[in-house]
């Protein structure tokens, strides 16, 4: 499914990603761990596809170049970020994001538009199940919204759009713990034999929700080390210095 | 002032000399036009706007000059609404500045809304010397007074067709004590550059609420100067939406008289220069009464080698009190040779005042754009999502549906492909 090799990124004269290798196969839930600053958010950002970054090595989703595609490219192919910093968009109305972004999928996939009913239907069905107030489809995007409110908005997108390979950025991060069983379940819901995700997190407490296949840590732009779900509680009693070794400062 | 000599030569006058006419040939031969001097004509180039009129040969020289529509071109209800977009309500058809009563929908005005033409008596003095020179060639005026009731609309759409002399269209509106009323003022062109200079007066007697929605769509090459004065009774509410979406060179001069105590003006404007356009809106207050609220909010979308300027005049006289005046100006340049101008320019000579301004200018946000499109949403479309978001604080403003959404369409067309 997502496959990355030796992938470098630099911004300015700062080389944050240093050769990053890391599969993830079809039907797992891989996990990213690491300390601040270690370069988790650049690397969901790079296979995104943001700007910004000199980059170098491959990233492939089923065997095709991510690295030569546009952002929306990447998106309609089935890859989708939640950010870690949901943007807030004054004047976009969210009702209107969420169904243009729904469109430009369907069209990708040469089905019709949905109508702005059909769509509404549908926004209130995935918005109960996410325990989300439907008065947020009349808000601008993340306008105003709290901390938690965003996050929960990002595994709105995240459930309408369906995407194959999902990058989960923090999304853990702030929520409180009806929430965070809330995004556990949605990434439960698309935890199927085709799909993937790579799930950036510091808190285990996710992880009793979501039983991971594979944990990663990132430190200073690498992978350092892999292995099972234990490894979770390695780094709980240990933190990450014995891991990164020479790696960390 | 061999200028306005020279430029009447030209183009006129056309009119039957009247009272009105002969008093402001006085006062242009006194004040003759705005010059480099003239504080509120900083960004609009008035040489070139009296050559675009001085070009307009006069109506006996002869031939159309080329690229002007022939003179049988016939303006029909469906041009109008293809140029304009169709309002809901009652529209009036003003052509040149001579209302086209075939066009006009006289017959289904709005209760207590009477229509009809202005006489050439003297008014208030006028505002510039572009308001006084369209006086004395004499465009052509349309008087509407409203009286009693509420919630009625009027769409008045002025077509300009190149026509020699350039059009002169002045336009009065009263509003009687108490009542309710919106104006819809939108200046289209059929397609020939012309050279527009419009003159709006607007008197609201006192706890009139009014709206007034003002449109500039002039075509691509044309030129258009246009103010409107209002005058606001005692409690007096004005809802003022200015939009600029065409003319290479398009100027509003929105000036509110508050000399009534207790009044509220709430305006906004938004100008779309592209290409080289000049776009160029000066909103005066005259807090002269006490207790008069008011707040100017004002957005500049400006693409290519656009220039959009705003300019938002404050005056609070000796010994008023209860002031409270906001303004906040911000623009959105789409390219490397867009250029925005923000002025507040405050004249504060009373001390019981709560006055405010804020103004920026920037780009489009990087970060929304790459949350939109990581969303699946194409480059081309993300844009014109966030400029439409930049425009709506002022866009939403426009009550009736078919005008907002003919101006929406305006704003996307002429920022597609920019930023
Ligand atoms: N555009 C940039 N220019 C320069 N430095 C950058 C840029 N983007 C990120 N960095 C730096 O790269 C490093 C990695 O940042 P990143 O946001 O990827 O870390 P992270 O692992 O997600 O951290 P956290 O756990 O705090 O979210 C940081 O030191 C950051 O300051
Ligand atoms: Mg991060």
């Amino acid at each position: 499914m997502l496959s990355i090799h030796d992938l470098t990124a630099t911004a300015g004269e700062t080389r944050i990603l240093d050769g990053v290798d890391l599969d993830v196969p079809a039907g797992e839930v891989h996990v990213v761990m690491g300390p601040n600053g270690a370069g988790k958010s650049t690397l969901a950002n790079v296979i995104a596809g943001r700007d910004g970054y000199e980059v170098t090595g491959t990233a492939t989703l089923d065997g095709v170049d991510l690295l030569g595609l546009t952002p929306e490219e990447r998106a309609v192919r089935g890859l989708f970020l939640a950010f870690q910093y949901p943007v807030e968009i004054p004047g976009v109305g969210n009702a209107a994001f969420l169904r243009t972004a729904l469109n430009a999928h369907r069209a990708a996939r040469g089905e019709p538009e949905v109508a702005a009913v059909d769509f509404l239907g549908l926004a209130r069905e995935h918005m109960a199940r996410l325990d989300i107030d439907p008065a947020f489809l009349s808000r601008a995007v993340n306008e105003g919204f709290s901390g938690g409110e965003k996050k929960r908005n990002e595994i709105l997108q995240m459930s309408l759009l369906e995407p194959r390979l999902a990058v989960l950025d923090e999304t853990d991060s702030g929520l409180d713990l009806d929430a965070l069983r809330i995004v556990a379940a949605g990434i439960e819901r698309l935890r199927t034999p085709e799909r993937a995700m790579v799930v950036i997190t510091h808190y285990p407490r996710l992880l009793d929700l979501v039983r991971p296949d594979r944990v990663h840590v990132l430190a200073a732009g690498r992978i350092v080390t892999s292995g099972g779900p234990e490894l979770v509680a390695t780094i709980e009693a240990e933190g990450f210095a014995p891991l990164v070794g020479s790696a960390v400062g | 002032m061999t200028v306005v000599a020279d430029l009447l030569d030209r183009i006129g006058p056309v009119a039957a000399p009247s009272k009105g006419a002969a008093e402001a040939r006085a006062w242009l031969d006194r004040h003759g036009l705005p010059d480099r001097r003239d504080e509120a004509w900083r960004y609009t180039p008035v040489p070139a706007v009296v050559e675009a009129l001085a070009e307009t040969p006069p109506s006996d020289a002869g031939p159309v000059p080329s690229g002007a529509v022939p003179a049988a071109i016939a303006i029909d209800r469906d041009l109008v609404d293809r140029r304009a977009g169709r309002p809901d309500g009652p529209r009036l058809v003003v052509v040149d500045g001579r209302l086209a009563a075939p066009l006009s929908d006289l017959d289904a005005l709005p209760a207590a809304v009477r229509v009809g033409p202005a006489g050439g008596a003297p008014g208030a003095p006028p505002a510039d010397g572009f308001e006084a020179l369209g006086r004395v060639v004499g465009g052509g005026a349309v008087a509407v007074d409203v009286g009693p009731g509420g919630d009625r609309r009027l769409h008045v759409v002025h077509v300009a067709t190149g026509r020699s002399g350039g059009a002169h269209p002045a336009l009065s509106l009263h509003v009687s004590a108490g009542a309710a009323f919106e104006l819809i003022e939108t200046f289209v062109g059929v397609g020939a550059a012309a050279v527009v200079n419009a003159a709006t007066r607007v008197t609201a007697e006192d706890g009139a609420t009014v709206g007034l929605v003002r449109v500039v769509a002039e075509d691509d090459e044309s030129v258009h100067v246009g103010r409107t004065a209002v005058a606001l009774g005692r409690g007096a509410t004005l809802r003022g939406t200015s939009v600029l979406v065409g003319g290479r060179i398009a100027r509003h001069a929105l000036d509110v008289d508050a000399a009534a105590p207790g009044s509220h003006v709430d305006v906004a404007g938004l100008a779309v220069p592209r290409h080289h356009d000049r776009h160029d809106t000066v909103v005066t207050v005259d807090h002269a009464g006490d207790d008069v609220r008011s707040g100017q909010i004002f957005r500049v979308i400006a693409a290519d080698r656009g220039r959009g300027s705003f300019s938002g005049h404050v005056i609070v006289r000796p010994g008023t009190v209860g002031t409270d005046a906001d303004q906040s100006s911000r623009a959105l340049l789409l390219g490397p040779d867009a250029q925005a101008d923000s002025r507040p320019w405050l004249e504060i000579f009373a001390d019981d005042v709560r006055c405010t301004h804020g103004a920026t200018v920037g780009r489009l946000d990087d970060d929304a754009l790459f949350y939109l499109r990581s969303r699946g949403i194409p480059a081309a479309e993300a844009r014109r999502l966030l400029v439409a978001a930049f425009a709506a604080e002022v866009v939403d403003r426009i009550g009736d549906t078919g005008t907002r959404e003919w101006v929406e369409a305006r704003v996307r067309a002429r920022t597609v492909g920019a930023g």
